[in-house]
């Protein structure tokens, strides 16, 4: 039984793939959304090193498990707003929370562990909250020595969009089917209902 | 449900906003760090250099001491990534920097920028062990009126280039960002 659960569950997202990445134009958009984050998150992800300095140069501190990280970000984030694309289009709308978070968080570090955007937006802040003016360096020093967990929070909130978009997806399309899973009754989206198919122009479908 | 479909566009189209903005902003700093002001907000350059203590191995030296000779004074966090590959830097172009009269002072942040990590000693053999018997590297740390005084922004990067005659040529941070600029210092003749 649970092993169904599980089994079931993990199977979301490569049958959502499979529906969404199913014709060559998604599938070269989707390949070249994967390019231009994997470049962005190669580029910033190394200013870490860089004192926060984000461009080409920063390449030339790009390590290997760094470029892994921005691989795997790029390919989570890709495959998300592919999600999210077929989703809208088909009247299920899109799951933009976890990803959204996921895709800022993992460019936080880089950007506020060693250059100056914390101290000065901190000392804009003390201005006002005398308080606050001490908190700077300590936030940064969190943040450097705490880069890899920071990362992989990142990680599990673009798998969590990815999964709730796929989710969204597949209850448009089982829906509809004769035997729907737990994991599909789970969720009830708007997609299969006749007012929201009328407004992305499709015919209502069938239901169960 | 406008402000389901409003919640829908928002958070996808705020984090393209600032992914772009993150991408495209950055290489602003970038020139800056090139020219060397990518921290204009502590002393300011082209003013004179305040004498102020640090300690190296407990002992109590002061910045006036090292008037009459070029020097980089450079405050770091242990903690902090971009410190580290700076260091690093520098031990790679050891060798300009002990043809010429650079004293290079690194020095670690007050109470290391507030946020707890290894001594400087511990900082610099993980990173550079040969400037630990460099003559032209002091190692040590802030006092509390050194740090207020060349740092009160806190940054944990930052460092200072000081003419012989105690002018404050450049302001500037991540010395591997930015050590063209220390190049151009060492070969201006300010250091000859």
């Amino acid at each position: 039984m649970m092993t169904g659960i599980v089994y079931d569950r993990a199977c979301v997202v490569p049958r959502a793939l499979r529906i969404t990445l199913g014709s060559g134009w998604s599938l070269a958009g989707t390949g070249a959304v994967f390019i231009i984050f994997a470049i962005v998150y190669a580029m910033v992800l190394p200013a870490t090193y860089t004192g926060g300095v984000v461009g080409l140069v920063s390449l030339r501190f790009l390590t290997p498990g760094t470029l892994v990280l921005a691989l795997v970000m790029a390919l989570l984030l890709a495959l998300t707003i592919a999600l999210a694309v077929h989703g809208f289009r088909n009247g299920a709308g899109a799951k933009s929370a976890g990803g959204a978070l996921g895709a800022i968080l993992g460019i936080l570090p880089s950007l506020l562990c060693c250059s100056p955007i914390l101290p000065l937006g901190i000392a804009a802040i003390a201005a006002f909250l005398p308080a606050a003016g001490s908190l700077g360096a300590p936030i940064q020093g969190f943040i450097a020595t705490h880069e890899f967990w920071i990362y992989g929070v990142a990680i599990v909130l673009m798998v969590w969009g990815l999964y709730g978009n796929a989710r969204r997806i597949l209850s448009c399309t089982y829906r509809c089917s004769s035997a729907p899973t737990r994991t599909q009754r789970e969720v009830n989206h708007a997609c299969c209902e006749p007012s929201a198919n009328r407004a992305s122009g499709q015919e209502p479908r069938r239901s169960e | 449900m406008l402000q389901k479909t409003l919640m829908k566009l928002v958070l996808p189209t705020l984090s393209a906003v600032l992914i772009t903005l993150a991408v495209a902003a950055p290489p602003v700093w970038a020139d800056q760090a090139q020219h060397g002001s990518m921290a204009p907000m502590n002393a300011p350059a082209h003013e004179h250099a305040a004498a102020a203590p640090f300690l190296v191995h407990g002992r109590t030296m002061n910045l006036q001491s090292f008037k009459g000779q070029p020097v980089m004074l450079w405050q770091v966090a242990t903690w902090c990534p971009s410190c580290a590959v700076g260091l690093k830097t520098l031990a790679q172009n050891r060798a300009l920097i002990d043809g010429s009269k650079l004293k290079v002072i690194v020095l670690q942040d007050y109470e290391n920028g507030g946020y707890p990590g290894v001594d400087m000693e511990k900082f610099t053999a993980e990173n550079a062990p040969a400037l630990l018997h460099d003559s032209h590297f002091i190692i040590g740390e802030d006092t509390k009126e050194l740090y207020s005084r060349y740092n009160p922004h806190r940054y944990v990067d930052v460092y200072y280039l000081i003419e012989p005659n105690g002018h404050v040529a450049l302001t500037a941070s991540a010395p591997s960002m930015s050590f063209d600029k220390i190049k151009q210092f060492i070969q201006q003749g300010k250091t000859k």
